[in-house]
């Protein structure tokens, strides 16, 4: 499949300005987590990964310990600046957060007992998993749907919303089968 | 004393987040272990509220071990806390990085990544379901969260736009009297 977001050209040549204003966008954004936000920021907007190259980066940092996308800042960080470039990023993704966080905790208290400011919380909570769920579709579009991806992916998803698997159990029967079937439809294919 | 606290916070989310597969979400069942269970920092209803206000501000799911921090100990736990769960896994995710551009041409490193693509998209599915059935407790919640991703699927639109409507939405819905508060 082509990719629906072309990647931009001098990918290579992103700005250590650029990448820290990416990086502030995508924590400032980051309602819910920072799926939405980053598939936003990096493929959408700013477009430094095609919305392939991303769900394969997102898929080495989901089993690499830590925050997906916090791995991931380090990565993208490093690929353009090294480790200036990854510090930098990862600095301008958690400031924001983190005052945002302090305020919201200093002044919840005040509010929290008024009906209307529990009701637009919880409505924004509802659209906020909305998010995630679009995240999900539009990653989508980063894989070859064949017969034995459809499989792996639809089983991971039954594995960890309805029986509640832990992540390392689904990863240790589901990755090397799913690898190894990759690994022999690139054979068979060259 | 104050010290021990602060040593203890560093141990807790470290050791956590090095054994942490998956992100920040994954991660609660083990936080309330450490937190509430082992070293009695927090009750339980105190964690439930810190779980629910690291949702409201924008950011890393992780950012939950920042709020947590700062519950126990003020700004020194928030800053343990928060270097905790972010410097020893960036470290390994910065030599991984290293040594994935060694080995681009691998066809395994490859098919590594092509595997585990659809395991990555199932695992985002699974977790916007999980935090829907968390977050929605009426049928005003379900067609929020699904107008939500039918609209972002289709547009790039920003993620902004989506969460004022879902407040304005829920504000409105409890004016007029169809959205059950918890």
């Amino acid at each position: 499949m082509e990719d629906l977001i072309p990647q931009r050209e001098d990918a290579r040549n992103i700005s250590l300005a650029e990448l820290c204003t990416g990086f502030v966008m995508m924590g400032l954004l980051g309602f819910g987590g920072l799926g939405a936000s980053s598939q936003y920021i990096i493929v959408e907007r700013r477009r430094w990964l095609s919305a392939k190259e991303f769900v394969e980066l997102f898929a080495v940092c989901a089993i690499l310990p830590g925050g997906n996308i916090m791995n991931a800042t380090i990565m993208l960080g490093a690929r353009y600046h090294g480790v200036l470039g990854s510090v930098l990023a990862m600095t301008s993704l958690l400031f924001m957060p983190l005052l945002i966080l302090v305020a919201v905790v200093v002044t919840y208290d005040h509010f929290s007992y008024l009906p209307d400011v529990r009701a637009a919380i919880g409505g924004a909570a509802s659209a906020a998993a909305g998010l995630i769920v679009a995240t999900a579709t539009k990653l989508g579009r980063g894989v070859v749907w064949r017969a034995a991806p459809i499989c792996f992916g639809v089983a991971t998803f039954v594995a960890i919303s309805y029986f509640r698997t832990p992540l390392w159990l689904v990863i240790v029967f589901m990755a090397p089968p799913s690898v190894l079937m990759a690994l022999w439809q690139g054979r068979r294919r060259s | 004393m104050k010290d021990d606290v602060i040593w203890g916070l560093f141990v807790a989310f470290s050791t956590a987040a090095l054994f942490s597969i998956g992100g920040g979400s994954a991660l609660i069942p083990e936080f309330h272990r450490q937190l509430v269970e082992v070293n009695g920092y927090m009750t339980s209803l105190e964690f439930a509220k810190s779980v629910a206000l690291a949702q409201i501000a924008p950011g890393p799911n992780m950012l939950l071990v920042s709020l947590m921090g700062w519950k126990v100990a003020g700004l020194p736990g928030l800053l343990v806390s928060t270097f905790a769960i972010v410097v020893p896994p960036s470290l390994i995710a910065y030599s991984t990085w290293r040594a994935m551009e060694r080995l681009k041409d691998a066809a395994w490193l490859n098919a590594v990544k092509i595997g585990l693509a659809p395991l990555v998209v199932g695992l985002m599915l699974a977790s916007g379901t999980i935090t829907a059935q968390a977050a929605n407790h009426d049928a005003i919640g379900y067609v929020l969260t699904l107008g939500t991703a039918t609209i972002m699927h289709f547009t790039k639109r920003n993620p902004l736009w989506m969460i004022a409507t879902g407040a304005v939405v829920g504000l409105i819905a409890h004016r007029l009297g169809f959205m059950t508060l918890v």
